[in-house]
């Protein structure tokens, strides 16, 4: 409650305009707006200057852009070539595949025969020089983690690869700083680029120590934003709050009563939305072609961090249902449709996009301002499209 | 956007290619006759010249093409091109001489406004210390509000750009400052 009396920074205001605040922030800095006019002054100063850059580039910059200096080409030529190169290139892989299985076949054999002979002599073949062994422990069962982290394969290159990047961000899921923390991994051609923006020395500290063993990372802390410009404290206690007062409150004992159920409403939210986008920021950067080309411990660890995001999806959302449904109709029965089979980072991103539709009904239902949402069929569509995420976080 | 498509519309196309069922040569032929002059003006904001930028245009496309024509589906068909603009402009933007998108003679192009010869003075004027905040601005700052004026949501622009979110909201606000400082002289 205390950030209702401050006054919103200028990037929280910036992302306000942008509408792409969280519904729980966007509400209270449309609350914040209504009482203060500095702030609504700021607002609009925001809007104006974006208004003027929009016009100066079409005015201005867009004309004068070169044009393209040559007719653009016909496609359709090209994407002939590449599909006769492509057929050409499925012939030899056949032949290859064919000759591939007789490879794998005889080394079988021959594996099985070195077997037979180290069982029967009790003598290990040692290893050349230069060789390693191959065998892969099995993941490790930790408390509350699923799987360690396996170390970095040999690498002979020096570029740092998806799964030089996929342990940065086991490590950092490790100490839960993918939820929410503003830290951001790029992989860059030779090391993974860690910045994080603005954290205490303490929490900087904890990533730290949790990348310290991996090669190839740089850490980086760049200085928190410089939010002077958002001002003095203010007093807007009592701004008004909630569409769904009427029915609602009337089963609360008083309007503070009711203030407590909201605040854990979307607290609930949250912290589902931050698994939501954990997962989401996931699918985005192993997508399936980048997943496919890893070798079988990093997709075992993608798993373990993946499944780990989808259990704690799903209690998030079962929570979320357990506070909001006593309040809401029931959904409409959904008829069953058969199961999809997609990857799971299709399903990651339509469960985001789900759970920011619940987000935002929740915020407008609860305690958006009047309004904001026109028409009375808000609760209804809140409890479908509830019902529909808990339906899909759960398959 | 004078021939390029709204966020809405680029996504239509590729609902079209299902509903149509069209086969991925049409969806990506289409796809290029609307969009290519979005992506080519974005790579020339990252600096690639010209003939360059409008090389690697069409080269996206053809990427496209090649990924649909092995079946994979695309989410965000729009975001999924800047993507792979961006990251081949970079490519290029490291190899070769860079073209410099906003030189100093562009406020010799800044058209006269209406009024009086005074108020379009000062609106010129305004116009000239915004063109030249436009271009004090980082890479990053332009990139993000070039991407932003298309319509690109903060976490789309993210994905384009290989940045976090926060990273993006920053970079707006810094420019944005900026912008502000500007048109107050």
């Amino acid at each position: 409650m205390a950030n209702w009396r401050t006054h919103p920074e200028e990037g929280e205001l910036l992302r306000y305009c942008d509408g792409e605040l969280r519904a729980r922030d966007s509400a209270r800095v449309a609350r914040h707006l209504v009482a203060c006019w500095d702030c609504r002054t700021r607002r609009d100063d925001l809007r104006q200057t974006i208004a003027e850059y929009v016009r100066y580039r079409r005015d201005v910059l867009e004309p004068a852009l070169p044009q393209p200096p040559r007719p653009w080409n016909n496609l359709r030529g090209e994407f002939a070539r590449m599909s006769v190169a492509d057929d050409s290139g499925a012939a030899w892989r056949r032949i290859f595949q064919r000759r591939a299985v007789w490879l794998v076949a005889c080394t079988l054999t021959a594996g099985t025969g070195i077997l037979f002979y180290v069982g029967q002599t009790g003598r290990p073949v040692a290893p050349r020089v230069g060789q390693t062994s191959r065998a892969a422990a099995p993941p490790v069962e930790q408390a509350g983690r699923p799987v360690a982290i396996p170390a970095p394969a040999p690498r002979h290159a020096l570029a740092a690869g998806p799964e030089d990047e996929l342990r940065v961000i086991a490590a950092l899921e490790h100490i839960g700083a993918d939820l929410g923390d503003p830290i951001e991994v790029v992989r860059t051609r030779d090391r993974i680029v860690v910045n994080c923006i603005g954290l205490d020395a303490g929490r900087m500290r904890e990533v730290r120590a949790a990348l310290a063993g991996l090669s190839r990372v740089e850490v980086e802390l760049s200085p928190k934003p410089d939010v002077s410009a958002a001002g003095s404290p203010l007093e807007v206690v009592g701004a008004p709050r909630a569409a769904m007062r009427t029915e609602v409150t009337r089963q609360f004992d008083s309007p503070a009563a009711y203030e407590k159920f909201v605040d854990g409403l979307l607290k609930n939210s949250e912290a589902m939305m931050a698994r939501a986008h954990a997962l989401h920021r996931l699918a985005m950067r192993f997508p399936p072609d980048v997943e496919a080309s890893m070798g079988a411990d990093s997709k075992t660890l993608l798993a373990a961090i993946r499944e780990h995001h989808e259990t704690a999806l799903e209690h998030e959302v079962a929570a979320l249902d357990h506070s909001a449904q006593p309040y809401l109709p029931p959904p409409a029965p959904t008829p069953a449709g058969n199961p999809v089979r997609e990857a799971w980072q299709a399903r990651a991103m339509r469960v985001f996009a789900e759970a920011e539709r619940v987000d935002q009904l929740l915020a407008a239902v609860f305690a958006g301002p009047q309004g904001s949402i026109a028409g009375d069929a808000r609760p209804a569509l809140l409890s479908a499209a509830l019902a529909k995420l808990e339906s899909d976080v759960a398959q | 956007m004078t021939a390029g498509l709204t966020y809405g519309q680029l996504h239509s196309i590729a609902a079209f290619q299902e509903r149509r069922r069209l086969t991925p040569e049409e969806a990506v032929a289409e796809l290029f006759e609307a969009a290519r002059e979005d992506v080519y003006r974005y790579l020339l904001t990252l600096g690639i010249v010209p003939a360059q930028a409008q090389e690697a245009t069409q080269e996206v496309f053809l990427r496209l093409y090649a990924v649909l024509r092995k079946g994979q589906r695309i989410g965000n068909m729009r975001a999924w091109i800047f993507r792979v603009a961006h990251n081949h402009g970079l490519t290029l933007r490291g190899q070769e001489q860079r073209w410099r998108p906003f030189d100093p003679e562009m406020e010799m192009r800044i058209p006269d406004g209406a009024g009086s010869p005074e108020q379009r003075l000062i609106e010129r004027e305004r116009r000239v210390n915004l063109g030249h905040a436009v271009a004090s601005l980082s890479p990053q700052q332009r990139q993000c509000l070039h991407l932003r004026t298309e319509g690109f949501r903060y976490r789309e622009i993210a994905g384009i750009m290989g940045i976090s979110d926060s990273s993006v909201g920053e970079f707006l606000r810094r420019a944005i400052v900026r912008l502000r400082k500007a048109l107050d002289g």
